[in-house]
């Protein structure tokens, strides 16, 4: 299968390029919100997991890392 | 604006890469909050009770996850599973116009009878796991934090032990981060019977073809996670997973039938010994109205097996009180048969076909999941959840033979599966 | 994390951008306070009126000057900030005759700042910064933040995170900024 992911670090690093998009360390504070994390119910994803590993052909994708405060 | 109270996110949260490549649901996420600093524990536990229609498939999974902050960045991980697993299941068979015994798995001798018409289901399916999965996360260099893992499960028939790493770096003030993973699980199958000697016929459930077998699974994930702007989110993984080894299911069979559909024996089913699978993943997530988060997300898979599936995801949380949240959810999947898929065999293809499966998880179908997830935080701080979902699949044709399609056809060879499931989550610092 | 040190010779000197005068104290006469006061007052009103130059201190700092100041950028939703405040208590009970304590607030909305503070006490003061003025002006490279300046607002020390097996090295650089930087009071030594 041709990766698409070479194109898709490109857009990350123009978006990222773009100062509207970088936010200040100090402006976090939605991102640091516990509903705008990008597993905001780690349970509820596992039981997902479990759930349409065994009823579905398809699995993975999920990933993690990123967002939050930024904090450390 | 509504005064939310927040939290303070001590740490990131982060998975252990176990659920999040794909290997059987286990997860661990990092603390929350250690609000006062003192209180460096925190507990996710919640129960799974989820069941088919049509008296199939129940099953009831508690599950506890601890993380314990060790200070300086450091995180210790441990998770829990217990998964309780009863009711019947499809074994492969197709419909036929007369009564069909089949004996079971034990070879034993016992039997059961499936009425004409109705999908063949093995009621003898029952089955407890139990499983462990630790973890260790740790800052590496300025900007970098590494983790390690390892996961064990075990129930009657199966038992599998895995290791796991990822590292994630941020760039850019933290806007960009990087994230690479890798996992390595060894399974093992134990049957009960034994194994079958594959596309052989099953004559009351005598199996030759030797106790145990193995397979190994490597995964490997890449992701980047874009903050976009204050409010926003975006993430790209791209996840490969190879697996080699015994991939085929020891208690599926196949029916063999004649033109008029009627089955003249049954053979074990047979699946390739390897198994590449490539997944591209996106997920939006967006603070909206100064209040509520929307997050989408988008998968596309496509494996070694000929397998295409879409998925594509949607939730909107409604924060509609200071503590209290209402998440409606809907998730829609499709995805196409197998190469190997077959719905049944026709006299004599058993012998041609290098690989035959009438497991309705390898067909087509497109599936609905409707849910709706409620959730408060308690005077105590503690986090108290509760969801129920409806799930249905809506099977397709597929795999049929030529030679018997016009006779087959009067059978449902592509049942409806709906299931619901209620889960609960309490979370809490100590 | 990152730590600016900037070295200075241990005698206060005013030193602006390099386009504006250089302006040199010289120590050794005594002096009043009020007429300390306002020599420091019209150099720095100087040093004000002098181009994009750090060391003038900003606005809503300006009650604090003549004091080594220890600015520490936090927020409610900042975990380790919650873990910083314990000990920024502790350095205010053992430097506080001279050294001032400063934690500038970054929330947008200042109420869970208030909610935060009922619960993580604090017995130095708090500056409201919702708009971010004061951490664009320090360029904050992370959440939380600490900078010290010297009584004239010359940045002194600057890092970013706040880590338990690091406190010692806080301190340090709190000791550093006293010795070397403390205004001189009027007495001769």
């Amino acid at each position: 299968m041709k990766l698409g992911l070479i194109p898709i670090l490109f857009l990350t690093a123009a978006l990222s390029a773009c100062s509207s998009v970088a936010v200040k360390p100090w402006q976090r504070g939605i991102l640091a919100r516990a509903d705008m994390q990008l597993d905001a119910h780690p349970i509820q994803s596992q039981f997902d997991d479990h759930i349409y590993f065994s009823k579905e052909a398809a699995s993975g994708g999920r990933g993690f890392g990123g967002g939050g405060c930024g904090c450390n | 604006m509504q005064l939310i109270e927040q939290r303070p996110e001590n740490r990131r949260r982060l998975h252990l890469a176990m659920a999040t490549l794909g290997l059987l649901g286990l997860a661990a996420e990092r603390p929350a909050a250690a609000d006062d600093g003192t209180k460096n524990w925190t507990f996710d536990s919640g129960l799974l009770y989820y069941k088919e229609g049509g008296g199939r498939v129940q099953a009831i999974e508690p599950v506890v996850n601890a993380a314990i902050d060790l200070g300086n960045d450091r995180t210790l991980t441990a998770g829990f599973v217990i998964d309780s697993l009863s009711g019947a299941t499809p074994n492969g068979a197709a419909p036929a116009a007369a009564p069909q015994t089949f004996a079971q798995p034990s070879g034993k001798g016992k039997t059961y009878t499936i009425a004409p018409g109705a999908t063949p289901l093995d009621h003898t399916f029952e089955d407890t796991r139990f499983a462990v999965d630790l973890g260790y996360l740790f800052p590496l260099s300025s900007n970098g934090h590494l983790g390690v893992g390892l996961s064990g499960s075990k129930e009657y028939d199966f038992t599998s032990v895995g290791a796991n790493t990822h590292y994630t770096l941020d760039l850019n003030q933290k806007n960009t981060t990087l994230s690479a993973g890798a996992a390595f699980e060894y399974d093992s199958s134990d049957p009960v019977g034994g194994i079958p000697l594959p596309l052989t016929m099953m004559v009351n459930a005598v199996k030759a073809g030797g106790s145990s077998k193995s397979k190994n699974v490597k995964d490997i994930l890449l992701g980047v996670t874009q903050v976009l702007g204050p409010r926003g989110l975006l993430q790209f993984n791209y996840s490969l997973s190879l697996s080699n080894g015994y991939e085929t299911d020891p208690y599926k069979i196949l029916s063999v039938v004649d033109s008029n559909a009627v089955p003249q024996y049954y053979v074990y089913e047979k699946r390739p010994d390897t198994r590449v699978k490539n997944a591209l993943f996106a997920e939006y997530k967006r603070f909206v109205f100064d209040r509520d988060v929307v997050d989408f997300s988008y998968r596309y898979f496509t494996d070694s097996w000929g397998v295409r599936a879409h998925t594509a995801d949607l939730s909107y949380r409604w924060n509609f009180a200071q503590r209290k949240s209402l998440e409606p959810s809907v998730r829609f999947y499709t995805q196409t048969a197998a190469d190997f898929y077959h719905a049944a065999l026709f006299t004599g293809q058993d012998a041609t076909v290098d690989n035959a499966s009438a497991d309705p998880r390898l067909g087509a179908f497109n599936a609905w999941t409707g849910g709706l997830r409620y959730g408060q935080v308690l005077a105590n701080g503690h986090e108290l959840s509760v969801r129920v979902e409806y799930y249905k699949q809506f099977g397709k044709v597929a795999g049929v033979p030529q030679q018997a399609a016009t006779a087959l056809s009067q059978f449902n060879l592509a049942p409806d599966l709906s299931a619901i499931n209620v889960s609960f989550g309490y979370r809490f610092n100590w | 994390m990152q730590i600016l040190f900037t070295k200075m010779k241990p005698h206060i000197r005013l030193t602006p951008s390099t386009s504006a005068p250089a302006i040199h104290t010289v120590l050794q006469f005594r002096r009043t306070r009020s007429i300390n006061f306002a020599l420091s007052l019209a150099l720095m009103l100087v040093a004000a009126s002098a181009p994009a130059d750090n060391a003038a201190l900003p606005a809503p700092l300006k009650t604090y000057a003549g004091k080594i100041l220890y600015i520490d950028f936090w927020a409610s939703w900042c975990g380790p900030c919650a873990q910083s405040f314990p000990w920024l208590n502790q350095m205010q009970a053992k430097f506080g005759d001279r050294l001032t304590i400063v934690a500038v607030n970054v929330d947008t909305d200042t109420a869970s700042a208030k909610a935060f503070l009922s619960r993580h006490p604090a017995a130095f003061d708090v500056v409201y910064d919702p708009t971010g003025k004061l951490a664009e002006r320090y360029h904050i490279d992370g959440m939380p933040s600490t900078v010290i300046l010297a009584a004239d607002g010359h940045l002194l020390h600057q890092h970013s995170g706040f880590y338990d097996a690091k406190t010692g090295d806080y301190e340090a650089a709190i000791r550093n900024a006293l010795q070397n930087f403390t205004p001189f009071t009027g007495n001769v030594p």
